[in-house]
Formats: C-alpha cells, sequence, structure tokens
C-alpha cells in the first residue's frame, strides 16, 4: 500500500512535469526564442507592433521585442551598433544609407543559406526597389514601403484659382502657375534639409540627365541637363513666381500642415501630404487626384522615391527567427498596415488590394506614378556626393530667392558637387 | 572603517606609490595627499577626455573608413594625408572646411560678446535691491533651466520668414520694409549667435553675479567718498573685480561655444545654408553620413588645436599677470 501510493506520487509528479515542461517548451519551432527589433519613430507604430508582434508569437512563438528612434539619432546608433557588433537583430535601413553600412559590414547577406528559405519571395518586388536593397550583389535588405513622389492637387482649390487639370510638363507647370489666381499658392516644394537636393534629382531627370554615369564610376549631374534643371529650380521661384519664396525654409511639417489647411493647392511629395490631408475634419480622399510630375523639354519624366528597408545584423544569434519576421510584416496586410501608417506605399503588391488602399488615388500612384520612379545610384561614397551636391543646391536656391544669385553660380556649384564626386568614386 | 579626517589621511598614505612614480617620492606629504585625492578624478578624467583625444588624434593619421570600421586598426596608416585633404583650401572639402572654420570663429566670438553683454547687465540689474528680485532672478533663469531643443524650436519657428513673430515685430514698428531670411543665407551666422546666447547668458549672469557679491562694499564707499559716480565705480571697480570670474567665463563660453552642436543642429538642421556650416556641425555631417572617420578625426584635430591655440593666446594676452601672481 505504502509502495503503491509512493509510486502514484512519483508517477502524478512524472506526468505533471512532463505537462508543466510541455506548456513552457511546447508550441513550434520558435519557442523560447526571443528576437530585438529597431523601427525609425513615427506616430502609429506602438499600436501597430503591439498588435502585430501578439499575432507573430501566437503564431510561431517567437517573442519580437521592438524599439523605436527618432531620425536625428539613428546613424549614430547604428554606427554604434556595427561597432561593437551589438544591437537588434532586425532594423529598418533608409535606402540611402545602404553602402556605407553594407562596406562597413552592418548587414546580413539574405541570400545567405542562414536565411534564405524563410525570407519573403522577393520576385514580388519592383526592379527599382530590389536595385536598392542589393549592394555589390549582396541583397542586404527586404524592400517595405517606399513612397514616390508625385504630383498632388486639391482639385477644387485648382479650379478656383482659374486653371484646369494636371501639368503635363514644365511649360505648363510655368503657365499654370502665372494663370492661377486663388487665394492661396498654386504650388510648394519642400526646401530644408535633404529635399533641394531630392527636388533637383527630379528635375534633373525630366530635364533628361542623370547624377552619375551608367557605370556609376563618373559625375553626371553637372552636364546641360543637370544646369538647365537647376536653373529651371531656381527659376521657379523668382522668374516664374511659382514657387513661393517662404517655402524654401519649409521642411516635412510645414507642407503637411499647409497641404492638410488648403493654404497651397499642388506639389509633388509621397504620400505624407495626402495623409495629413486626410486627417483633417471634412477632408476627403475624393477632393484629391493624383498623377506623375511634369515632363522635362524632351519629354522625359522621371520622379524621386524613397524606401525603407528591413535587414539583419550579421550578429544576430537568431537569424532564422529574424528572417521569419520578416516574412511576416511583408505579407499583404501587415505590410499594407505600416505603410497606411507612415504614410507610404506597401512593396508588397497585395497590399493595394487591402483597405488600406481601396482608393482610385493609390492606383494612380501605382500605374502612373511608379513607372517614372527613380532613386539615388547605390554607390560606395554616395553620401558624401548626396551631401555635397545637396549644399550646391541649397546654396543656389536660397541665394535665388535672397536675390543673390549670379550668372554662373550654377555652372560653378555643379562643377564644385563634381570635384567632390569625382575624388569620392 | 577611518573615523577622523587623520585616520582617513594615513589610510591614504599607506597606500605605496612612490616606488612606482619616482617623481612621487619627491613630493611632500601634504602634496601627496592631494594628488591621492585627486586620482579617481584624474582617472576618470583620462577615460573619458584623454582617451578619445588620443583615439581621435591616432586614426585621423589613418585611412579609416566604411570598410575599417569594425577593426579600425587594420586601416592603414596614411601620414598626413588626411590632413592635406582637409587642410587644402583648393580643394572643395578643404574649402568649405576653412569656411566652416570661419564660421565657428564668427559664432563663437559673436556668442561670447552677446553672451557676456548680456550676461553681465542681467547680473548688474540683479545686484541692485529692488521689489520682485527674487522673481526676476528666477525669470532671468528660465532660457538656461529650458529644454534646450525646445527653445531652440520655438526660436526656428520664430525666424521663419513669413510666419515668423521676429519679422512681424520689425515689420510693425518699421525697423524694417520687407521680411529677412534668418534661417537661410547670411543671415544664420547672426541668428544662430542670437538663439544660443540666449540659451546661455544665465549662466554667465550667475557667475557675474556670485562674483559682484563678493566685491566688498568698503571698495565703493571709498570711491564715493572720492567722488566718483556710477561709471567710474563700474568702470574702476566692478569690471577689475570680475577680472577672475570673467577670465574662467570667458574661456568657458568660447570654447563651449566652439564645440557646440545641439544650436545648429537643432535651429538650421543636419543640412545647414553654408553661412550656418560651423564646424562641429560640417566634422559631424562629414564623418558620419559619410563613414570617413579618419578625415573627419583629422578635422577634429585642427578644431581642437585652433580652440586651444585661442585659449592659449587668451590667457597668454589677457590674463598672464593675474594668474602668475595667483601662483606666487
Amino acid at each position: 500500500m505504502r509502495s503503491h501510493t509512493r509510486r502514484s506520487v512519483l508517477a502524478t509528479t512524472g506526468t505533471v512535469t512532463t505537462f508543466s515542461l510541455a506548456g513552457c517548451l511546447g508550441g513550434g519551432s520558435g519557442d523560447g526564442t526571443t528576437i530585438e527589433t529597431r523601427y525609425m519613430d513615427a506616430p502609429g507604430l506602438e499600436d501597430y507592433f503591439e498588435k502585430h508582434t501578439e499575432i507573430f508569437e501566437e503564431e510561431t512563438g517567437i517573442r519580437v521585442e521592438y524599439e523605436t528612434i527618432g531620425w536625428g539619432e539613428a546613424q549614430e546608433r547604428l554606427l554604434t551598433d556595427i561597432t561593437s557588433q551589438t544591437g537588434p537583430d532586425v532594423q529598418e535601413i533608409a535606402s540611402t544609407w545602404i553602402p556605407e553600412q553594407a562596406d562597413a559590414g552592418g548587414w546580413m547577406d539574405l541570400e545567405s543559406d542562414e536565411v534564405v528559405d524563410h525570407i519573403p519571395n522577393t520576385e514580388m518586388f519592383e526592379d527599382g526597389a530590389m536595385d536598392v536593397a542589393t549592394f555589390q550583389d549582396s541583397l542586404v535588405g527586404i524592400p517595405w514601403f517606399w513612397g514616390p513622389r508625385a504630383w498632388q492637387q486639391i482639385d477644387e482649390e485648382i479650379e478656383t484659382g482659374g486653371v484646369d487639370g494636371h501639368p503635363d510638363d514644365w511649360d505648363a507647370l510655368v503657365d499654370q502657375g502665372q494663370a492661377y489666381d486663388g487665394d492661396t499658392d498654386l504650388f510648394a516644394l519642400m526646401g530644408a534639409d535633404f529635399e533641394p537636393m531630392r527636388n533637383f534629382a527630379m528635375f534633373l531627370w525630366q530635364s533628361g540627365g542623370q547624377l552619375l554615369t551608367d557605370d556609376n564610376t563618373e559625375p553626371a549631374f553637372h552636364n546641360e541637363e543637370g544646369v538647365r534643371a537647376l536653373q529651371f529650380y531656381a527659376d521657379l521661384y523668382t522668374e516664374y513666381d511659382v514657387l513661393s519664396s517662404e517655402t524654401v525654409e519649409w521642411g516635412a511639417a510645414d507642407i503637411n500642415g499647409a497641404f492638410a489647411g488648403r493654404q497651397m493647392a499642388s506639389t509633388v511629395d509621397a504620400l505624407g501630404t495626402v495623409s495629413a490631408y486626410e486627417d483633417e475634419d471634412g477632408h476627403s480622399l475624393d477632393d484629391l487626384s493624383i498623377s506623375a510630375p511634369p515632363v522635362g523639354p524632351d519629354g522625359d519624366g522621371g520622379t524621386f522615391f524613397g524606401m525603407e528597408l528591413l535587414g539583419i545584423h550579421p550578429w544576430t544569434d537568431e537569424p532564422e527567427a529574424a528572417a521569419q519576421w520578416i516574412d511576416y510584416l511583408l505579407r499583404a496586410e501587415p505590410n499594407a498596415e505600416i505603410s497606411s501608417t507612415v504614410g507610404f506605399l506597401p512593396t508588397n503588391p497585395d497590399g493595394f488590394d487591402t483597405e488600406y488602399f481601396d482608393h482610385e488615388l493609390y492606383e494612380s500612384f501605382n500605374d502612373e506614378v511608379f513607372p517614372v520612379a527613380r532613386t539615388y545610384p547605390q554607390v560606395l561614397g554616395w553620401g558624401e556626393i548626396e551631401g555635397e551636391l545637396n549644399s550646391a543646391v541649397a546654396g543656389v536656391i536660397q541665394n535665388a530667392v535672397t536675390g543673390d544669385l549670379e550668372d554662373g553660380d550654377i555652372e560653378d556649384a555643379l562643377e564644385d558637387a563634381a570635384d567632390v564626386a569625382r575624388q569620392t568614386l | 572603517m577611518p573615523h577622523t579626517t587623520k585616520q582617513f589621511r594615513e589610510r591614504l598614505a599607506d597606500v605605496q606609490l612612490g616606488d612606482a612614480l619616482p617623481f612621487y617620492s619627491r613630493l611632500s606629504e601634504e602634496q601627496r595627499f592631494a594628488y591621492k585625492l585627486l586620482a579617481p578624478a584624474l582617472a576618470m578624467m583620462c577615460l573619458i577626455h584623454l582617451l578619445p583625444i588620443v583615439w581621435g588624434t591616432l586614426i585621423s593619421f589613418m585611412g579609416v573608413d566604411s570598410s575599417y570600421v569594425q577593426e579600425w586598426y587594420r586601416a592603414p596608416f596614411v601620414g598626413v594625408e588626411n590632413y592635406s585633404y582637409v587642410l587644402d583650401p583648393r580643394t572643395v572639402v578643404g574649402g568649405r572646411f576653412w569656411f566652416a572654420i570661419r564660421q565657428t570663429v564668427i559664432f563663437a566670438v559673436g556668442s561670447l560678446v552677446v553672451t557676456y553683454v548680456l550676461g553681465l547687465t542681467a547680473a548688474l540689474i540683479l545686484n541692485q535691491k529692488f521689489t520682485g528680485r527674487f522673481v526676476a532672478r528666477t525669470l532671468l533663469l528660465l532660457p538656461w533651466v529650458a529644454p534646450v531643443v525646445v527653445t531652440l524650436l520655438i526660436w526656428r519657428m520664430m525666424f521663419q520668414q513669413q510666419s515668423g513673430i521676429i519679422n512681424h515685430v520689425l515689420l510693425s514698428i518699421g525697423l524694417i520694409n520687407e521680411p529677412i531670411y534668418w534661417l537661410i543665407g547670411d543671415n544664420t551666422i547672426w541668428t544662430l549667435v542670437l538663439t544660443h546666447s540666449w540659451t546661455q547668458f544665465p549662466l554667465v549672469m550667475i557667475m557675474l553675479y556670485a562674483g559682484l557679491q563678493g566685491i566688498p562694499d568698503q571698495l565703493y564707499e571709498a570711491a564715493s567718498i572720492d567722488g566718483a559716480g556710477r561709471w567710474e565705480k563700474f568702470r574702476y571697480i566692478t569690471f577689475p573685480q570680475l577680472k577672475p570670474v570673467s577670465a574662467v567665463v570667458v574661456l568657458l563660453v568660447m570654447l563651449w561655444t566652439m564645440i557646440n552642436f545641439t544650436a545648429p543642429f537643432v535651429l538650421l538642421g543636419a543640412q545647414p545654408p553654408q553661412a550656418g556650416q560651423v564646424g562641429i556641425l560640417y566634422i559631424y555631417e562629414f564623418a558620419f553620413s559619410n563613414y570617413q572617420f579618419g578625415r573627419g578625426a583629422a578635422m577634429s584635430v585642427v578644431l581642437f588645436l585652433i580652440a586651444m591655440t585661442m585659449a592659449m593666446i587668451y590667457y597668454k594676452y589677457l590674463f598672464d599677470d593675474d594668474f602668475a601672481e595667483g601662483d606666487r
């Protein structure tokens, strides 16, 4: 009796222990795995990640911790991570930072054996997105969301001002700007931070030029097309009076506020302005229309797109789990939701079929703007060239609005930037 | 546990450093005690200040770029190549660097003048006896105790060409005929000087105010008997008596301004107009955006040497006699 009791106790204990361990450890391949992730801060991100880390953990057993950081500190944090080989497993990558960070060994090759079977199918992405994600034949990031800049207008304001339709080319833009008789400005572009460079790139492509030669070994932005593009950009402020001089100080918050407040009728920008407009009481996406920006004198189109990617740091202990998390975020629904939250467009084309992008405005982005969207070359040293060229363009634009721009300044500014590009490349 | 200062000193005296450091054996007991007390702070100073300076100087002679971020010690030794690259005014980078240094000097000297004048004026006012002096002192400290980023962002809004209140006020009182660009163009550096001075002057005010409190009343009484007026008292008593405090204040404000990153970065952004491109911002952008740490370090060393030279000249020619007296 006594031994029987002891046996029962032992059996019970063993059973309980077995079930307890199963309860603690069971549930799938990711049991007990935790990955750390980091993203650039934006309104609404916390709710998004609270929701999706929970769903992901239920699905895979992998726990995802997340943090957000501001753009101002992101570069330094990343540098510290790369130098010390510590930090999160998965991180958001800004497209323009890829060459230097990849060269410094900051990102894992996502086609390596450890992760290639777990990342999203890259065939779904546009070629332009994959070009950005690839550096020196390595896939360093998965395109997450992107923002091509489109001509956006508030139709009612445009009509009130006595002009009609979208400007097809530079001449039409100037004609409309001079004919416009509304209470607000017809057109505005951001002019602070790195915006002058992005605007210049857009005008350069529209002018038929390119930033670097095809083999990325020489600057090409300082040729005839470059000078014409920058001259046109400056003339929009001064000669044609299409751009208001105050906008040269404007950053994203300024232009979003002005567009949402109907203090301007049109812009060339990514979805941030559209989202800001939609968020205002009484405003609807039906008020807006979208098209590709005006083409240049020879009919060339072009607009800039920025893109955010997701990458895995090579020091991760959990590459498989990290890749699974990226794969999850790139599913149509989560991808569309994050893109909508931060004011960008999904890189997964199926994201356009979700409720978040269920409006013809987004179809216009997809159908008309994507085909002419381009971005910077992924070449080592581009950061230095971009900074120099941005200073040159910003200097020209600022001198134009303050009345200090003289003949030959545009050529000199571009030539100076080209000198730096030659040394860098 | 030592219970008295004497016991503590005896315990500390047991620590044998004399064998390891020859100079140490030549020191008196008092001096040894002083050095031992200083040792922890000195160690921290070495760790926090000296080590980065030495390391920065070292990599300024090496080709540290993105390829060597993880293993900087493997970067090739390039001699003075980084220095010749950043110091050559004929190149675009060299030209921009020298221009940034010039703007840094304007920023430092301009901020120093404005900060000192504002601080001294405020300190003199606070040194008077009047009702509400406590409230005035609190109000005058606000620019310094308020979060600097918030303060700078508010200034940024106020300086906007069309919507900023500064232009509105200047237009309404007829001082200008059309709105001025404060955040772009040549005015940028003066905008920077004004805003930075605004955030710094309360510190100067407090230090000078403390100095004013230490001036004996007898000096003013004697001067009054001799028939000195307000200006004479300030010229021959107040200002000279503040000289030791001023020496510290001037040096600190000048050096802190030369290496100030927050004000230009928050006010003008990562890509400031050329006139607002001060040295520290240019070096940061150049080094961190491009991962050009060797060349960035060379720029930092040059900026460091310029700041040190200015400080040495300042002490040598303006305060040499006073401090020599102090030494005696």
